[in-house]
């Protein structure tokens, strides 16, 4: 037989899918198998994480597939769809999984057992892990693994990943697994429906469809208006709705009711099969450890309060601690560029180094503490249990917008970014829900708006105490991360009384019991997203640098300003002459550079746009600054670094940007920026829809162009406005 | 002589705290049903009520959720008999 003809590397590669409820260990498992080595990309045309990772095992290479978690394999989206397609092999960049592994909590057998008796469906080679073995056997609960064994017909395997328990006997039971014969699946549904079913396939054969795994075509039949009811013709697509809901009227006049038929199946059979295998301790009555800490974090006035306490917590603390690593990376920063100023004579190559890319990128860089603290604080929640409490709190304000308790994570990871913000609205069932959430998203004040706060608060707001002991920078911090938020409120109103109306669904979310954050998931976390936010600088935030020093350089001349710099370099100052005329030298030079940079293509854009930022206390650096930042917010750092550096505002003795900025003047000499401007500028970013990657995310998201312009328009119309008022009204009372 | 013991029937919301008993019926918009059924709150579960409210907290076989229904969906419980 020639195709048993393989090469060697080629058979003892081995694709394997994992897949299970969430909370099941899952993650943990998939790290305990491959050590961490994962690549993490998106599965083409959705925005489901595709998870791959790769480990050798016995010389067999296996590349593990971790699918998103899930309590049941009933396709009612194109994104629970892709775990069904990875599953049969129809997702074109992976190969067809050859064993398929499928983790459950021990403790919640019986209800953790559906989605593995779909995955029987699928006739796959099955291994089947009892993970969270330790704490099933501490709550009291016994499993006759053997017997259990031989009632579903699969490897069944018990480990506690977190412990690293059990891990080499999953990948024991994979490289056997697939050497085995396959147990066929159990037939639980009636003999009439599984005839309806290869009548269907026929049927789609006849209309020109390609044939499909069985699986599918049950699938078809079970989910009402379910993905996979979406012909692949799409002149079928009516025929076949039709056809459909005529077979499902003749299945319930024989007593087989869809779709409430497949639970009531699967759960029988389910029960059937763990019928003495499985004891659990009667009593069910006792608190447990999270009952007692849900009591306060639950509860309706304390757990406001922890919450209130937790929040206040972790702004303090980003902006508390993050000060000294703030200063180590400026003065990393600050080194650079002396060093390479000594090194090369002035010039346009030194120029695009300089104030270019090293003034550019790094004054971008220079929060990547600040990053790391607020998504290790958001990893802390997640994985410890919090988060679904905080949503749990929330769910009674957000009801009063018409939104749910759901809506409340992925709200809350928009804090740190929007883009997992967005993804994160997946787990909202309802429509409506989920896009009103998804416009609101980023409101919500993102880590990358971060940047802007601090400078300006840590250049422009004075470090002083309101009624002598409220930290004044603090609090400005903390009204610009509410600001989103409260404005957030109405507009989630308004758009749930106008495009998206329609009733509150109801709400069943698990509450995981708490456990102690696994540092390994926090850390991949953080990693993860601070790598995302080092590349970020590295890639897009370069090249806008590049181009808005490139357009701030040319076309004017800068020989003359080149000399100048050259003599000022050459001086030794001994005496107080030498000094007098470096100052001259300094200011001449500083007066060349404004002159030069006002002549360059970004100088004549600027004055283009001056008269629109003018009423927001802006002169045309900060619009063309605003104005560069549409990719992402905090380009506008690396484009004012730039600017402001090439324009000859820099402070010689501390050439950082805050000094820079804080030296800043108009034309006549008053200094530009003032509280109601850094204010305003503030606030614009805060409400602006300055990012490129949220936007096409929520066009990835909705399939559609419109909701992203939308998005822009509203929020840009916001920001405007109200960096307008904040402006006009600080300098009413100011002045 | 012991009282004779009738069954009583209740939508879930109105299970007092600590009170449990076993679900009957599930009622909703099929795609509901569906869903719930799948997260377990189906025919023949128990369930227990851990903190009564809007959303209030159920034990399923030692799992906490939080559950809030909606006009549209009404879960009926069969109160086990109560422990005076």
């Amino acid at each position: 037989m020639s195709d048993s003809v393989t090469t060697p590397s080629e058979s003892s590669r081995l694709t394997v899918a994992l897949i299970g409820n969430p909370n099941t260990g899952k993650s943990t498992l998939f790290n305990a198998l491959c050590g961490g080595q994962a690549r993490v990309g998106n599965f083409p045309g959705v925005t489901v994480e595709k998870k791959v990772g790769q480990y050798q095992f016995k010389e067999r290479d296996i590349t593990l597939i971790d699918l998103p978690g899930t309590y049941s394999l009933s396709p009612r989206s194109a994104d629970e769809m892709v775990s069904v397609d990875v599953l049969l092999g129809r997702q074109d960049d992976i190969p067809k999984p050859q064993a398929v592994v499928c983790i459950v909590d021990s403790s919640n057998l019986e209800r953790n057992l559906y989605v593995f008796s779909q995955i029987r469906d699928l006739n796959l080679p099955t291994v089947l892990v009892l993970n969270m073995w330790d704490l099933a056997k501490n709550r009291g609960i016994t499993i006759d693994v053997d017997e259990l064994r031989q009632r579903l017909g699969v490897t069944v395997v018990m480990t506690s990943a977190h412990r690293q328990d059990g891990i080499e006997a999953v990948s024991e039971a994979i490289i056997q697994v697939v050497e085995d014969e396959v147990t066929p699946p159990p037939r639980l549904f009636p003999e009439a429906f599984y005839a309806e079913v290869e009548k269907l396939s026929a049927w789609l054969v006849e209309h020109g469809e390609e044939p499909a795994h069985f699986y599918l075509h049950e699938r078809m039949l079970l989910d009402v208006r379910g993905a996979s009811e979406e012909a692949t013709n799409k002149e079928n697509t009516l025929q076949l709705k039709e056809y459909l809901g005529e077979t499902r009227l003749r299945l319930a006049a024989e007593g087989c009711r869809i779709p409430a038929i497949e639970t009531k199946l699967r759960y029988n059979w389910i029960r059937e099969k763990l019928d003495g295998v499985m004891v659990r301790p009667a009593s069910d009555q006792t608190l447990s450890t999270s009952d007692r800490i849900d009591k306060i974090v639950t509860h309706r006035f304390s757990g406001i309060l922890v919450f209130a306490l937790l929040m206040f917590l972790v702004f303090q603390a980003i902006y508390t601690w993050s000060g000294p690593f703030m200063n180590l990376v400026e003065g990393g920063q600050n080194f650079i560029s002396t060093t390479v100023e000594g090194w090369m004579p002035p010039g346009t190559l030194r120029s695009l180094l300089v104030d270019g890319l090293i003034a550019g990128v790094g004054s971008v860089i220079i929060f990547l503490p600040q990053i790391v603290m607020l998504f290790a604080f958001i990893a802390i929640m997640e994985d410890c249990g919090y988060m679904a409490r905080a949503a749990f709190l929330m769910d009674k304000l957000m009801t009063k917008i018409g939104l749910s308790g759901k809506s409340f994570l992925p709200l809350m990871s928009s804090f740190a970014c929007a883009i997992p913000g967005v993804m994160a609205t997946r787990v909202i069932e309802n429509r409506r829900d989920r896009m009103v959430t998804m416009l609101v998203a980023p409101l919500m004040s993102c880590s990358a708006r971060l940047p802007v706060y601090i400078l300006m608060i840590y250049t422009f707001i004075p470090a002083s105490f309101i009624f002598g002991w409220l930290p004044l920078q603090g609090t400005v911090l903390f009204a610009m991360y509410a600001l989103g938020t409260l404005i957030a409120i109405p507009i989630a109103w308004i758009l749930k009384k106008t495009f998206f109306k329609g009733e509150t669904p109801p709400f069943v979310m698990e509450l995981p019991p708490y456990k102690w954050p696994s540092p390994r998931i926090v850390f991949d976390r953080v990693y993860d997203r601070a790598k995302a936010f080092v590349v970020r600088a590295g890639t897009l935030i370069f090249s806008v640098t590049v181009l808005v020093w490139a357009l701030s350089y040319f076309p004017s001349d800068h020989s003359e300003l080149h000399n100048l710099s050259i003599q000022m370099e050459t001086i030794e100052v001994t005496a107080p002459a030498e000094q007098e005329t470096l100052d001259q030298l300094s200011d001449q030079h500083n007066l060349l550079a404004g002159k030069l940079i006002r002549e360059s293509y970004l100088g004549r854009m600027g004055v283009a746009i001056e008269p629109v930022v003018k009423p927001l206390g802006w002169d045309w650096r900060i619009g063309i600054g605003a104005l560069a930042s549409f990719p992402a917010r905090e380009v506008v750092i690396a484009t004012l670094g730039t600017i402001f550096s090439l324009g000859g505002d820099t402070d010689e003795e501390n050439p950082g940007l805050r000094s820079t900025l804080a030296a800043a003047t108009w034309p006549d000499g008053r200094p530009l920026f003032t509280v109601p401007v850094a204010l305003s500028i503030m606030v614009f970013f805060a409400l602006c829809a300055q990012c490129g990657a949220t936007l096409m995310v929520i066009r990835r998201e909705t399939n559609s162009w419109r909701w992203p312009i939308f998005t822009f328009t509203y929020m840009t119309v916001l920001a405007y406005v109200a960096a307008f008022l904040t402006y006009q009204i600080g300098t009413a009372i100011g002045g | 002589m012991s009282v004779a013991t009738t069954t009583q029937v209740v939508p879930l919301d109105l299970l007092q705290a600590h009170e449990s008993g076993q679900i009957l019926e599930v009622v909703a918009p099929n795609e509901w049903t569906h869903r719930l059924q799948e997260l377990g709150l189906r025919e023949g579960v128990t369930i227990r009520m851990v903190k009564t409210g809007e959303p209030c907290i159920l034990a399923i076989d030692g799992h906490r959720f939080s559950y809030r229904c909606d006009p549209s969906t009404m879960i009926m419980v069969e109160l086990a008999e109560s422990i005076a």
